[in-house]
């Protein structure tokens, strides 16, 4: 059963969708935004029947493995923190990214295979009472180093 | 973290793609005011990644040319298991053997959703039609796909009725008969 193979395939159609916004930027948003309201559904069904996180590090681990795991197949490669709040995750290989050839070649095209996935992490830390600012950088397809800054209340 | 069982897994990913493919409609519906503007919009969504995915199909499946009507329909049911794990029925098929059905008694696309009124014009799943109709195009099948019954409208199945209507031979350019 593959259904997350048709998700891969509507996610790269959405990348490459033109209907979206009228240029680039908004395109960006907007796909950010789809991710960040899905993000918050399935992250609330995934931790419906799971005992509360404890510490704001666990919340972090779970997203960078359960989380990580269903929407990318893969567990991410590291979690670090500063203990202030700023998070850095990193994943050699990050799915989305496989769709486009390695190397620096396609750089310019990677933030938009990139928007709906930082609008997912977003929003699964805000269905688990986080609010943070997700930022992503690429400097060589398809490594991606998720930065994460938890907004104090 | 206790890891999900297989089963648990393929449920949450069947979710991954419901609650993805909802925000993309309500977004879609935001932009255009006419809702059969929305379903034209999904409809050829579905048609860019039905010409990719039949790639996907075909590698997986060692099917051979589909000789007949019969034949692809039967196609496009194991299709439906193997993408989104649902068995479609196929039937009603017309006297030239050349239209039929595919009725799909559950439909994991519109499990969270409830259609408004006020939007009884749109196809939700408008994706598939579009799916199914640019995969047939890539094996030089032309045809029309459209819901015939729609569960968010009160049947309790979704019916998608696919018509042939020509060969694409390749020599011609398409249109040429």
């Amino acid at each position: 059963m593959e259904s997350y193979t048709l998700f891969e395939y509507f996610h790269n159609e959405l990348a490459n969708w033109k209907g979206f916004g009228a240029d680039k930027d908004e395109h960006i948003s907007i796909l950010e935004d789809i991710g960040y309201k899905v993000g918050i559904s399935l992250c609330e069904n995934m931790c419906k029947d799971r005992p509360r996180f404890k510490e704001e590090v666990d919340v972090l681990r779970f997203l960078c493995r359960d989380f990580w795991e269903l929407c990318f197949r893969r567990s991410a490669n590291s979690l670090k923190t500063d203990n202030a709040g700023t998070y850095v995750i990193q994943d050699s290989e990050f799915r989305t990214l496989t769709a486009l050839s390695s190397g620096k070649q396609f750089l310019t095209d990677a933030p938009k295979f990139l928007a709906y996935p930082c609008g997912l992490l977003r929003g699964a830390l805000f269905a688990l009472t986080l609010n943070a600012h997700v930022t992503v950088e690429v400097t060589q397809i398809p490594a991606a180093k998720f930065k994460i800054d938890i907004l104090r209340k | 973290m206790a890891r999900q069982g297989r089963s648990g897994e393929t449920k949450m990913e069947g979710e991954l793609l419901a609650l993805t493919y909802g925000a993309v409609v309500a977004r879609v519906l935001k932009d255009y005011e006419r809702t059969d503007e929305v379903n034209a919009q999904l409809d050829k969504m579905g048609y860019n990644i039905g010409v990719r995915i039949i790639d996907d199909f075909l590698a997986k499946n060692r099917h051979g040319r589909c000789k007949n009507m019969q034949e692809t329909a039967e196609a496009i049911q194991s299709a439906f298991k193997q993408y989104i794990n649902v068995q479609p029925q196929v039937g009603k098929w017309n006297d030239a053997q050349n239209s039929f059905s595919l009725t799909l008694d559950t439909n994991p696309l519109t499990s969270f959703v409830e259609l408004p009124a006020e939007l009884s014009r749109l196809y939700y799943c408008q994706l598939f039609c579009g799916i199914i109709r640019g995969a047939l195009e890539m094996v030089q099948l032309e045809t029309k796909v459209q819901i015939v019954a729609d569960n968010l409208k009160g049947s309790n199945v979704t019916e998608i009725r696919i018509s042939f209507v020509k060969k694409l031979v390749d020599a011609l350019p398409v249109g040429e008969d």
